[in-house]
C-alpha cells in the first residue's frame, strides 16, 4: 500500500496546496490502487507534501523545518517521490544541497508554463524568485507554482505515479474530460 | 465634475449598470482632491469600514442605522470600495461644484487602496472587522493585510476592532481601542481568523453577540440588549451587526428599539444571499469570494438544489483557492460558469461532483440556467460573474 503524508496539512496549505494530496488520492483511487494517508507526518512514506505556508507559519515551525533536514536531504539525494511548494520550497532553497540558490527580483504573480527541459509544469506563481519555478532530481520536486500543481501538470504527475510503481492507467472517461478541463483552464490563463 | 458626470453618463448609456470605474479614473486624474473636499463637506466626517469580510454588510447596516436616525449619510454603493469607485461614487451623488448633501460620510474600503488613501481621508472612527486569508494573489499573505488595517487604524480618530480576531486585537497595544465580538458563552460557529501564533492580552468588548438562531441575535452592548433580524444566518452576520451597532453608539443617540425597527426592515445585502424573480421563477444569489464564504454559503444550502449554477468570473485571478473550497456535499452541478469556469469544473472532478455543462461566457450561461427546470434554482457566484449575470438579467441597480 502506498503511503503519503504531508506535513501539518491544516497549516501548510496557504494557496490551497492539500489539494495536491486530493489529486493524487483521486488518482490512485480511479486507478483502483489502495493508498494510506498518514498522519501524524511520515517523513518516510512514500510520498511527502510540504505545501506552501503564511509567513507566520514559516517563523513558528522553522525549528522544525530544520529538524526535517536530514530526512529531506536523503529524499533529495535518492530522488524519491517529494513535493515542495512556494514559502517551504524557497526556505529549502538555502538549505538542502542540490537545489539552486535563491535568487530574487520584483514579486511576480501570475500563470506561467514552466520547463526543465524534460518535465513541464503549469500553474499560479506569486513570488520574487527568479528563475526558480521548477526543481526536478527523480521524483523530488520543489515548485513555485500553486494551483495545485499536480491538478495541471500531467507531467509531474506521471512523474509521481512512475515512481510510485503506479501502472494502471485511468478510466478513459475521466482522462479525457480532466485533459479537456485543463487544456480549456490553459487556454483561460495568461499562459494560455 | 463636469467631465467625469458627462462620462458616467455616456456609459451609463452605453452598458446598463456599467459606468463606476472609468468616470472615476478621469475623476481622480483631473481633480485628485475630489473625494478629500467632498468628505470635508460633511460636518460629522467619515466613517470608514475595512477588513478581509463583512465590510459591505457592516457599511450598509451603519448607513441604515444613521440615516433611521435622521442623518443625512453618503456612502459607496456595492462594491465600490477602491480609489477609483470612491470617486465614481462622488461623481454620481456629488453636485457640480464636488460637494455632497451630507451631514457624514460612511465609506467600505478595500485593505489595501484604503490603506494607501487612508492619510489623505482622516476618519473620526474605523471599524475593523477581520483579517482572513483572502485574494492571496494580491496581498501574498494575511500578515500585510493586518499591517494595511493598522495604517487605517493608526490615521483614524477611534477605532473598533473585532477582538476576537487575534490579528487585530495586537493593535490594542498600539493604540486605545474598542472591541466587539462574541460573548464568552457563546455557542455556535466560531469564525475562523488568520493564523497568528501571537497571543495578545484580549480586551474588554463593548458589544458582544450573545447568542443566534436562525436569522435572529442577541447582541448585548453598554447601552442594553438588542434583539435583531440579521441579514442572513451566520455567526459572521451577527458579528458585522455588532460592528455596526459599536459604530452607531459611537456616533449618535439612537435607541435600542429604533436600532431593532431598521433592521427587521433591512433588505438583504446586494447579492450576498438574495432572493430575486426571474422570468416568474423565484432565485436564490449567493455571492462568493474567498474559501471562507464559498464554504459558508454552502453550509447555507442543502446541497439538492436543482438547478444549481456555480460561477467563477474573471476576478478571480488565482482559482487556486477554489481548492480550499469543500465541495463534497454537492452530487451535481448543472451549469459551471464564467471565465474560471473550467478551473472551477478541474476542482468539481476531483471532489466527484457530477457537472452538467461548462458555459464560460456569463451571459450564455445565465441563458441556459434559465432554461432547465427545476424546484429550487440557485446560483453562487464570484463578484464579476455576479455583476455580468446581474446586468445580463436585467438586475443590476
Amino acid at each position: 500500500m502506498i503511503k503519503i503524508s504531508s506535513f501539518e496539512p491544516a497549516l501548510f496549505n496557504r494557496n490551497a496546496d492539500q489539494g495536491n494530496i486530493r489529486v493524487l488520492t483521486k488518482q490512485l483511487e480511479w486507478r483502483g490502487v489502495s493508498y494510506s494517508l498518514v498522519q501524524p507526518f511520515d517523513k518516510d512514506a512514500d510520498f511527502v507534501l510540504i505545501g506552501d505556508a503564511y509567513n507566520a507559519v514559516i517563523r513558528e515551525y522553522q525549528q522544525e523545518l530544520m529538524e526535517l533536514v536530514p530526512s529531506l536531504q536523503r529524499r533529495l539525494d535518492l530522488g524519491l517521490p517529494t513535493l515542495l511548494v512556494g514559502s517551504v520550497y524557497e526556505f529549502y532553497l538555502e538549505i538542502l544541497v542540490g537545489l539552486p540558490a535563491a535568487s530574487k527580483g520584483s514579486r511576480q504573480s501570475e500563470f506561467r508554463e514552466v520547463s526543465n527541459g524534460e518535465i513541464s509544469a503549469f500553474g499560479y506563481r506569486n513570488s520574487e524568485l527568479i528563475e526558480l519555478d521548477l526543481f526536478v532530481r527523480g521524483a523530488f520536486m520543489g515548485t513555485t507554482l500553486y494551483g495545485p500543481v499536480l491538478a495541471k501538470s500531467p507531467d509531474l504527475l506521471d512523474l509521481v505515479l512512475r515512481s510510485l510503481g503506479v501502472e494502471n492507467k485511468l478510466p478513459e472517461v475521466v482522462e479525457k474530460r480532466l485533459e479537456g478541463y485543463l487544456f480549456e483552464v490553459k487556454k483561460a490563463s495568461n499562459a494560455g | 465634475m463636469v467631465l467625469g458626470k458627462t462620462a458616467r453618463f455616456l456609459l451609463r448609456r452605453i452598458r446598463r449598470g456599467g459606468g463606476s470605474a472609468l468616470p472615476g479614473t478621469i475623476a481622480l486624474k483631473i481633480q485628485p482632491k475630489l473625494l478629500t473636499r467632498a468628505i470635508a463637506s460633511a460636518p460629522m466626517g467619515l466613517i470608514v469600514v475595512s477588513g478581509s469580510a463583512g465590510k459591505s454588510t457592516t457599511t450598509k447596516v451603519i448607513v441604515e442605522l444613521l440615516r433611521a436616525n435622521g442623518l443625512e449619510v453618503f456612502t459607496n454603493p456595492s462594491t465600490a470600495n477602491i480609489r477609483q469607485g470612491l470617486y465614481a461614487a462622488v461623481l454620481q451623488f456629488g453636485n457640480l461644484r464636488g460637494k455632497i448633501k451630507a451631514d457624514i460620510v460612511v465609506l467600505e474600503l478595500d485593505e489595501g487602496h484604503g490603506a494607501a488613501l487612508i492619510s489623505e481621508l482622516r476618519p473620526r472612527l474605523a471599524v475593523l472587522t477581520n483579517v482572513l486569508p483572502d485574494q492571496l494573489d494580491r496581498f501574498v499573505d494575511p500578515e500585510y493585510v493586518q499591517q494595511k488595517l493598522e495604517r487605517i487604524a493608526l490615521a483614524s480618530d477611534q477605532v473598533i476592532i473585532n477582538a476576537d480576531d487575534p490579528n487585530l486585537l495586537t493593535l490594542a497595544s498600539k493604540r486605545e481601542v474598542t472591541g466587539f465580538g462574541l460573548g464568552r458563552g457563546f455557542e455556535g460557529e466560531h469564525p475562523e481568523y488568520a493564523i497568528n501564533f501571537q497571543k495578545p492580552d484580549s480586551i474588554q468588548k463593548t458589544t458582544e453577540v450573545l447568542r443566534t438562531e436562525g436569522i435572529s441575535a442577541e447582541i448585548a452592548s453598554t447601552k442594553g440588549s438588542y434583539f435583531v433580524k440579521l441579514p442572513s444566518a451566520g455567526t459572521h452576520q451577527a458579528l458585522n451587526i455588532a460592528a455596526a451597532i459599536c459604530a452607531v453608539e459611537k456616533t449618535c443617540d439612537m435607541s435600542v428599539e429604533l436600532v431593532e425597527d431598521t433592521l427587521e426592515k433591512l433588505p438583504p445585502v446586494f447579492a450576498r444571499d438574495e432572493k430575486v424573480t426571474i422570468a416568474g421563477r423565484e432565485v436564490r444569489l449567493m455571492l462568493v469570494q474567498n474559501p471562507t464564504s464559498f464554504n459558508l454559503n454552502l453550509e447555507n444550502i442543502a446541497g439538492d438544489e436543482v438547478p444549481l449554477m456555480l460561477m467563477a468570473g474573471s476576478d478571480i485571478h488565482d482559482p487556486s483557492w477554489l481548492w480550499g473550497v469543500d465541495f463534497s456535499k454537492l452530487k451535481r452541478v448543472d451549469i459551471v460558469g464564467g471565465l474560471n469556469a473550467y478551473d472551477l469544473a478541474l476542482v468539481l472532478s476531483y471532489h466527484e461532483v457530477e457537472i452538467g455543462e461548462v458555459i464560460q461566457n456569463p451571459a450564455d450561461a445565465a441563458d441556459k440556467f434559465l432554461t432547465l427546470s427545476g424546484e429550487s434554482p440557485t446560483i453562487l457566484f464570484s463578484a464579476d460573474a455576479m455583476r455580468r449575470t446581474r446586468r445580463h438579467l436585467g438586475l443590476a441597480k
